[in-house]
């Protein structure tokens, strides 16, 4: 299959938006995708309901996927086959705090879950390249848009790998921050583990909650069966008291679990659910990190999208 | 004769020094044997003495089971109430307890029950905790002494030389409860000042409770009933013409019936490490045997003690919680069993004895207790000298309560010379005067 199977002409390439919000945005596209021919293929189908689950989506957490591109999209029960439509503007819109021009807006059918996920894939693999990204801003009409998509052969039977699944890297520290900075960093914004970075972008370690607690917890902490027996005492002062000087390359883990761009989503799914990692971190051929995968990532491409 | 005995030694010198672990080494030590004929695969194989290998198997599962229920916390916590947070007498309790728990369980079982909570009290109580860690060590290779199933070596020579658990009682328990007053007495003594504590923290175990330990009651109340047939069925043993291996691990798999455990689980958490250890040192000594080595030591002992058996019974009991105490006590026992057992006749047939039973009372026990007074006391004399000694150091370093191998002997040592004292002064008493 080829995502130009997804779209109709001229409703699909939409160019040139004054929308300043991400709902208004949403809402002019799917005014546009909705022809009348649209809803005659899907009578069933009501327009405000599509936008509020596009809404809803975005509410969840946004689509925005860095370097100006957001996957807005809804999987519907009414709908009969999927749609794709792309929308460039000229000014960003917001998606979260994430500044958005390229917007590939998609509807798939909840009986066809893998549609979507594999148009997503393909259209960010796209898009991630620099120079065809860069076309697609300076274009000026929806034909050359089209003609844009067409020359790329679009077809989206490749698997899902790593690059199409993983968020861009966000949260990070450097090998000679303190214990404190990390635990800090990772509280405000409620993460499970936070990756150790040097100056080449290269990820040297890993901290995670577990490990922060294991560090300064004495080890016969694990050999007890229970502590409930203990009314009263509070030790933990004295535990994590020296921690919080330490620096992060000295309690790192340094076996932090890389992956390549190509690593499927059968090795993802096994490597978070079945081995239980935190975080994969993905690498370019250079070794440099370029994103980040965990369980909630995976919820939302494989089973929340 | 020469090249077996070669092996034995490079293999003897890799499981001393653990360059290699103790049981890979001890597995290719009896591939080694086999290997270049120096014993018949078959007789090999007859030589790993089941009996010993269920006892422990069992005994391993008995524990698994007993410790997920929480009442070794529970046990240590209502001891400490029972002192009411008085460190000295905590101290004291605790070294009780631990030398009845190794009594009926395995010494390093043992510790590493004990280890945990003791340091969780000790913080509670801001009492230094690495006295009372080097302790609980000694007791535990003191009260493994007093029962067959203590202490491997016992386990070793009562599943050999068919004394059954109740002698074991008889002859063990009660030279270990004079060694073992006399030491709590010099601990209390020498710790009197260290294991002061103050109100506030004596409040704490005022505080806490002790129900709250127990994880899983039902289990636990089930488990205790099975323990119980179990000791039951090892003190009815000789009776019953059953040996304890067998009731152990029958016992064992009647407590993970009724306790409902996945006996997955219970199996994995046996360690076979230890398991195989037993079988290849089994083979490696059957080589030895199928040579004659322990018959020609035997005369040679024999020949130092100018054929006097007191002499010979002494010597036994120095040397071996000597060599103890420099070297892992389950391989020398094993070496040690064929040799006592060669000399008997040879004493039997010197005093003209020819009653079977005779033999055994007067020359055959003597030369036992002495090996496995020994052999268990000797492992405190340093800090390799028992498996617990080692197990507990461990767990102290990793909880920044440093033990180094001189601040155990500087008290293992002096507890040992004084319990060999003890034991000396025990068997010339009961079988010399």
């Amino acid at each position: 299959m080829n995502v130009l199977n997804y779209t109709t002409r001229p409703a699909s390439w939409q160019i040139g938006s004054h929308a300043v919000q991400r709902d208004e945005l949403l809402e002019e596209m799917l005014n546009t995708l909705c022809t009348e021919d649209f809803l005659e293929a899907n009578p069933e189908l009501d327009q405000k309901e599509v936008l509020k689950a596009l809404i809803a989506r975005e509410e969840m957490r946004t689509t925005a996927m860095g370097h100006s591109i957001a996957f807005p999209h809804a999987r519907l029960e009414k709908l009969n086959r999927a749609f794709l439509a792309v929308g460039v503007l000229p000014k960003p819109v917001l998606f979260d705090t994430e500044p958005v021009q390229i917007v590939c807006l998609i509807l798939a059918p909840a009986s066809e879950p893998a549609t979507s996920l594999k148009m997503m894939a393909h259209l960010s693999r796209l898009l991630m390249d620099e120079s065809v990204r860069q076309q697609v801003l300076e274009v000026s009409d929806p034909e050359t848009l089209r003609d844009l998509f067409k020359k790329h052969n679009s077809r989206i039977d490749k698997s899902i790998t790593a690059r199409d699944v993983m968020r861009p890297p966000r949260f990070s520290v450097q090998e000679t921050d303190r214990i404190a900075i990390c635990s800090h960093l990772m509280s405000v914004n409620g993460l499970q583990a936070v990756p150790v970075v040097n100056s080449e972008k290269k990820i040297t370690g890993e901290i995670t909650v577990d490990r922060l607690f294991r560090y300064g917890l004495p080890d016969f902490f694990a050999q007890l069966k229970s502590v409930s027996f203990i009314a009263e005492f509070d030790p933990f002062e004295k535990y994590f008291e020296d921690e919080r000087d330490i620096l992060a390359c000295d309690m790192m883990m340094p076996d932090v679990h890389t992956v390549s761009l190509d690593y499927t989503l059968m090795e993802i799914v096994f490597d978070l659910t079945i081995k239980s990692v935190v975080q994969l971190y993905v690498e370019d051929e250079e070794g440099r990190w370029v994103g980040t995968i965990d369980k909630s990532t995976l919820l939302d491409n494989v089973i929340n999208y | 004769m020469l090249l077996p005995i070669l092996v034995f030694l490079l293999i003897y010198f890799f499981i001393a020094t653990e360059i290699i672990d103790k049981t890979i080494a001890a597995l290719i030590g009896a591939g080694l044997m086999i290997g270049l004929h120096f014993v018949h695969y078959e007789d090999a194989l007859h030589a790993i003495d089941l009996n010993v290998i269920f006892l422990l198997v069992g005994m391993m599962v008995v524990v698994n089971t007993l410790t997920d229920t929480g009442v070794f916390e529970w046990l240590a916590i209502k001891l400490a109430r029972l002192a009411k947070g008085n460190g000295l007498v905590i101290a004291v309790l605790f070294m009780v307890l631990t030398a009845v728990l190794s009594a009926f369980l395995d010494n390093v079982t043992t510790v590493i029950l004990m280890a945990p909570i003791t340091i969780l009290l000790c913080q509670l109580l801001e009492m230094p905790a690495v006295p009372v860690l080097i302790m609980e060590a000694v007791f535990s290779n003191i009260g493994g002494a007093a029962t067959l199933i203590g202490d491997p070596p016992n386990i070793l020579i009562g599943s050999q030389t068919h004394l059954s658990f109740n002698d074991f009682i008889l002859n063990m328990t009660p030279p270990v409860l004079v060694i073992m007053v006399l030491l709590l007495g010099v601990m209390a003594l020498m710790f009197r000042k260290q294991m002061r504590t103050t109100e506030q923290t004596r409040k704490r175990i005022e505080q806490s409770r002790p129900e709250k330990a127990i994880l899983q009651p039902l289990v636990l109340r089930k488990a205790v009933v099975v323990f119980g047939f179990i000791l039951a069925g090892f003190f009815a043993g000789r009776l019953l013409n059953i040996e304890p291996g067998i009731i152990a691990l029958a016992g064992a798999m009647v407590m993970v019936l009724v306790c409902k455990k996945d006996i997955h689980h219970s199996l994995a958490h046996v360690e076979w490490n230890t398991i195989l250890f037993f079988a290849g040192l089994f083979m490696m000594i059957a080589a030895l045997e199928h040579h004659h080595v322990f018959e020609k030591m035997g005369e040679l002992i024999l020949q130092l003690c100018g054929g006097n058996l007191m002499a010979t019974v002494l010597t036994i009991l120095w040397f071996s919680a000597i060599a103890s105490a420099i070297i892992d006590n389950i391989p020398l026992v094993m070496a040690m069993i064929p040799l006592v057992k060669g000399i008997i006749p040879v004493f039997a047939q010197q005093m003209g004895l020819e009653d079977a039973a005779l033999i055994q009372a007067q020359i055959a026990e003597p030369l036992l207790w002495a090996l496995a007074l020994g052999a268990c006391l000797g492992g405190n004399g340093t800090l390799v000298g028992a498996s617990a000694n080692v197990v507990i150091t461990q767990i102290a370093n990793r909880n920044k309560c440093p033990i180094t191998f001189w601040s155990f002997t500087k008290y293992g040592f002096p507890f040992m010379i004084a319990s060999l004292f003890v034991a000396h002064i025990y068997l010339y008493v009961r079988f010399f005067m």
